[in-house]
């Protein structure tokens, strides 16, 4: 697995068929400082895709070849976490209102202002920065947890549980003492700083975002 | 000879000559002593000529010799032969005629001397009848024998004492076998002997009515059962006593398998009647209801009680009546009509209209007359609401696709004037920033300016592209008439309509001349006329109408106009009604007036725009019509 960098600055991918709307946006960018990558097409796009990288998708809802909605279908199919903000014409809120629900961030329809197209996309990079901070350590936790033993395992579910030593041992059939010895390795293993640090962790396992 | 011998002798003299029947006396020789009065008759010989003759003059051959032999044998034997009552013999008149005559012969003695006395009779005439009998009897037995029927006699112990041909065919047996048979024993199956002969002993015993019918089975030689329908008669003499029976037999075995195969198939035929998914009925040649079964009565909604004896007609939808009846009057006619259908509506007894096929023939009788007709009714409600259903789908599939071509073209529009529109206005954005930002490259500014003067030409390209496109899209012209498109489009602006608390009102002069126009286009320019009024309808929130009218300015011209009550156009936009993006609407993109105006240019006519007096706007457009181009 491929560790994040969080030190790598977010990028605006521009992916619209219309070459003179991608180079006003990319200067649009360029003049609030953000870096922005563009893309005639989605294919384009997708072959140039890294799932590391953070940043949002600005994307054209009606293109020839391969639509922004199925691009968008496509992302979702990898479990792609790049927020998508769709540009969309004239008569296309319907479609706008579709891709919302198959998970984009937001849409905005042309001609737009600059300022509310650029507001859509730092809230985006925000979203996307925090889904990616979650996910780290969603990805740390697992790995905390995958260096338990089985057996320590279990006294994890039953300490998050909320049992006693006293119930734990008894389920377990192992004297008290044995049951402290587990619970101070997996609290240490799973780097936990209190047993409500430890319980969170788990909780955040079993309901991800 | 004594006195007593001489009056005895003549008594007897006057007997034999008071004889009826020929008296003859002969010796034991066969020698003729006597030979009365009668004889001579009856032989054509007098008494002197035969005394003393041989008996053998009165016969013919052969009878003459075996007479010899007689009396040779009677000479030695002693033995007459020929003595005894009634023995039937051919006589020999002198002429030579023969006739059939009956000898009685007796024997007497006088001195030690036998004499032979015979007494005979003529039966020439009784011979005849008889004979006319035999032939009557035999006529009569060709009678019984050609009987289609069994003709059975019995007597009063049940005794056969005549059977023709016919019987004996049914029975099996020869005449012979079955005369003087006890019929019950020979012909009845034993299981009904007994109640047979039950019933012929009252017959016999006149307790009975002579007179009656039955159906039984009798047993054939063969052991095979045949059921027959008897007629009997008690059968009396001349006392009128009962001295017998007389039956006569039809054997109906086949024919009452056939019957019973018939009422078979004829209660098979019910059943499938009753119980057939389709309704059946029968009608009498007024339309009368004579039977209908079950799929009928639930078509209708009814009970049999309900329909049968009433007029079919009744139960047809009041626009179909006539057809029905002239369709149900052709199959009473005279000639042969073949069976005809035809499709129509039905009322039910609950009052919900059908469509059904009707189909309808007439049965014949056998002189070809029409007696009563059959009709079949398949119902297809459901076919015609899913094909209603289809062509209102279809209709409104069409209705979408029109407004959709006009919509769509302006979301296409939209979108290729939108995209430039957005290059330029990001650019300038951009540019804006970077210039606030304050470090600005003059190239790079000049570039940009460069870039978004070539995105505003490529905006203005997109318009003058589609107005080419309008002009251009008249080739498919055809002579339409206007009021019935308006109609058509009227018809499919009321879907949108229904929601909205609008009225329209058609004003269509009747018989104008055609226009040659693409139907499609002018449809969309009447549509958005129509919808540019719905909406500016809508805005003001008001009880809206819209008046449609078609008139003739001139003979060469028509013109459609489409008004409202609605708030007219604003003094600002007055200027700019048909120019492109000029919309006092929220949602509008400003192109529909444009373009309808481009179609009316484009078919030689003209768009035009005033305000009503009393409020509202009012657009109409001209158009050649075609009698002005030929």
């Amino acid at each position: 697995m491929k560790k994040d960098n969080p030190a790598d600055k977010p990028t605006v991918f521009i992916v619209d068929d219309d070459e003179p709307v991608r180079d006003s946006l990319k200067m649009l960018m360029r003049s609030v400082g953000l870096s922005a990558e563009t893309f005639s097409g989605a294919a384009e796009f997708l072959e140039a895709y890294d799932p590391d990288r953070p940043g949002c998708l600005v994307l054209d809802i009606r293109m020839p070849g391969m639509s922004g909605m199925e691009l968008q279908e496509k992302l979702n199919e990898v479990h792609a976490i790049l927020p998508i903000i769709f540009i969309t014409g004239h008569g296309d809120v319907p479609m706008a209102v579709k891709a919302i629900q198959y998970g984009a961030a937001d849409f905005i329809q042309k001609p737009f202002r600059d300022q509310d197209l650029l507001d859509r996309i730092n809230k985006a990079i925000e979203q996307d920065a925090s889904n990616r901070a979650q996910l780290l350590e969603t990805r740390d936790i697992e790995e905390r947890l995958s260096n338990l033993t089985p057996r320590e395992k279990e006294v994890l579910e039953l300490i998050v549980d909320g049992r006693p030593n006293k119930v734990i041992a008894a389920d377990l059939e192992v004297s008290q003492r044995t049951v402290e010895i587990h619970r101070a390795r997996v609290m240490d293993k799973m780097r936990a700083s209190s047993l409500a640090h430890l319980v969170r962790m788990v909780m955040r396992l079993r309901n991800p975002g | 000879m004594t006195d007593e011998e001489n009056r005895s002798h003549s008594s007897f003299q006057a007997l034999l000559d008071a004889a009826v029947d020929a008296i003859i006396v002969a010796n034991a020789k066969g020698n003729i002593e006597t030979f009365n009065r009668a004889a001579e008759l009856m032989f054509g010989y007098s008494e002197a000529e035969v005394i003393g003759q041989n008996l053998k003059v009165l016969m013919p051959e052969p009878y003459a010799r075996e007479h010899d032999r007689y009396m040779d044998n009677y000479q030695s034997t002693g033995v007459p032969r020929i003595i005894g009552l009634g023995r039937e013999v051919t006589g020999r008149h002198k002429s030579g005629r023969v006739f059939p005559a009956e000898l009685s012969v007796g024997k007497a003695t006088t001195d030690d001397k036998p004499h032979f006395v015979g007494i005979i009779r003529d039966i020439s005439e009784r011979k005849s009848i008889e004979k006319a009998l035999l032939v009557e009897r035999d006529r009569a037995q060709n009678y019984l024998d050609l009987a289609d029927v069994i003709l059975l006699g019995l007597d009063t112990s049940g005794r056969v004492t005549l059977i023709n041909r016919r019987g004996c065919e049914v029975l099996g047996y020869q005449e012979s076998e079955l005369l003087g048979k006890d019929w019950i024993n020979t012909c009845i199956p034993a299981n009904k002997r007994e109640s047979a002969r039950r019933q012929f002993d009252q017959m016999i015993g006149g307790t009975k009515s002579w007179h009656q019918m039955s159906e039984a089975y009798v047993l054939n030689r063969f052991g095979a059962r045949r059921l027959i329908a008897w007629r009997n008669a008690v059968l009396r003499d001349s006392q009128g006593k009962i001295s017998g029976t007389l039956s006569s037999g039809d054997d109906v075995t086949v024919k009452r398998q056939t019957e019973n195969q018939l009422r078979l198939r004829e209660e098979e035929l019910n059943l499938i009647f009753e119980n057939a998914p389709l309704g059946t009925m029968t009608l009498d040649l007024t339309g009368r209801l004579l039977t209908l079964n079950n799929a009928l009565c639930n078509l209708l909604s009814a009970t049999q009680d309900e329909l049968v004896g009433y007029s079919f007609i009744e139960a047809v939808h009041k626009e179909d009546q006539d057809a029905v009846q002239s369709l149900l009057e052709g199959l009473t006619g005279e000639i042969y009509p073949p069976a005809t259908s035809m499709r129509c509506r039905m009322v039910t007894r609950t009052g919900e209209t059908i469509h059904v096929e009707l189909s309808a023939g007439a049965v014949h009788d056998q002189s070809e007359r029409p007696e009563f007709l059959i009709v079949q009714i398949q119902d297809f409600t459901d076919r015609v609401r899913s094909e209603d259903e289809a062509a209102e789908l279809r209709e409104r599939l069409t209705h979408v696709a029109r407004l959709s071509t006009l919509g769509e073209m302006a979301a296409g529009i939209a979108h290729e004037i939108n995209q430039p529109l957005t290059a330029i206005s990001t650019y300038a954005q951009a540019g804006k920033r970077f210039l606030a930002q304050n470090h600005v490259d003059v190239d790079d500014l000049s570039e940009t300016l460069e870039l978004m003067d070539r995105q505003a030409q490529r905006a203005a390209e997109v318009i003058r592209g589609l107005r080419r496109l309008v002009r251009q899209k008249t080739t498919h012209r055809e002579h339409l008439d206007c009021n019935q498109l308006i109609r058509d489009v009227v018809k499919l602006a009321e879907t949108d309509i229904k929601s909205d608390n609008t009225h329209i009102d058609l004003q269509l002069t009747p018989d104008l001349p055609n226009v040659a126009a693409d139907s499609v286009q002018l449809q969309q320019v009447i549509l958005n006329l129509i919808r540019n009024a719905l909406e500016a309808i809508h805005d003001v929130g008001k009880k809206g109408n819209i008046l449609i009218r078609t008139d003739m300015p001139s003979p060469d011209w028509i013109k459609i106009t489409v008004q409202d009550n609605g708030p007219g156009v604003s003094e600002e936009m007055l200027v700019n009604v048909f120019s492109p993006f000029r919309t006092s609407k929220e949602a509008g993109m400003g192109l529909g007036l444009s373009i309808s105006r481009s179609i009316a240019n484009a078919h030689g006519g003209e768009l035009k725009f005033e305000n009503n007096s009393g409020g509202g706007a009012c657009f109409y457009f001209t158009l050649p019509s075609v009698a002005s181009r030929d």
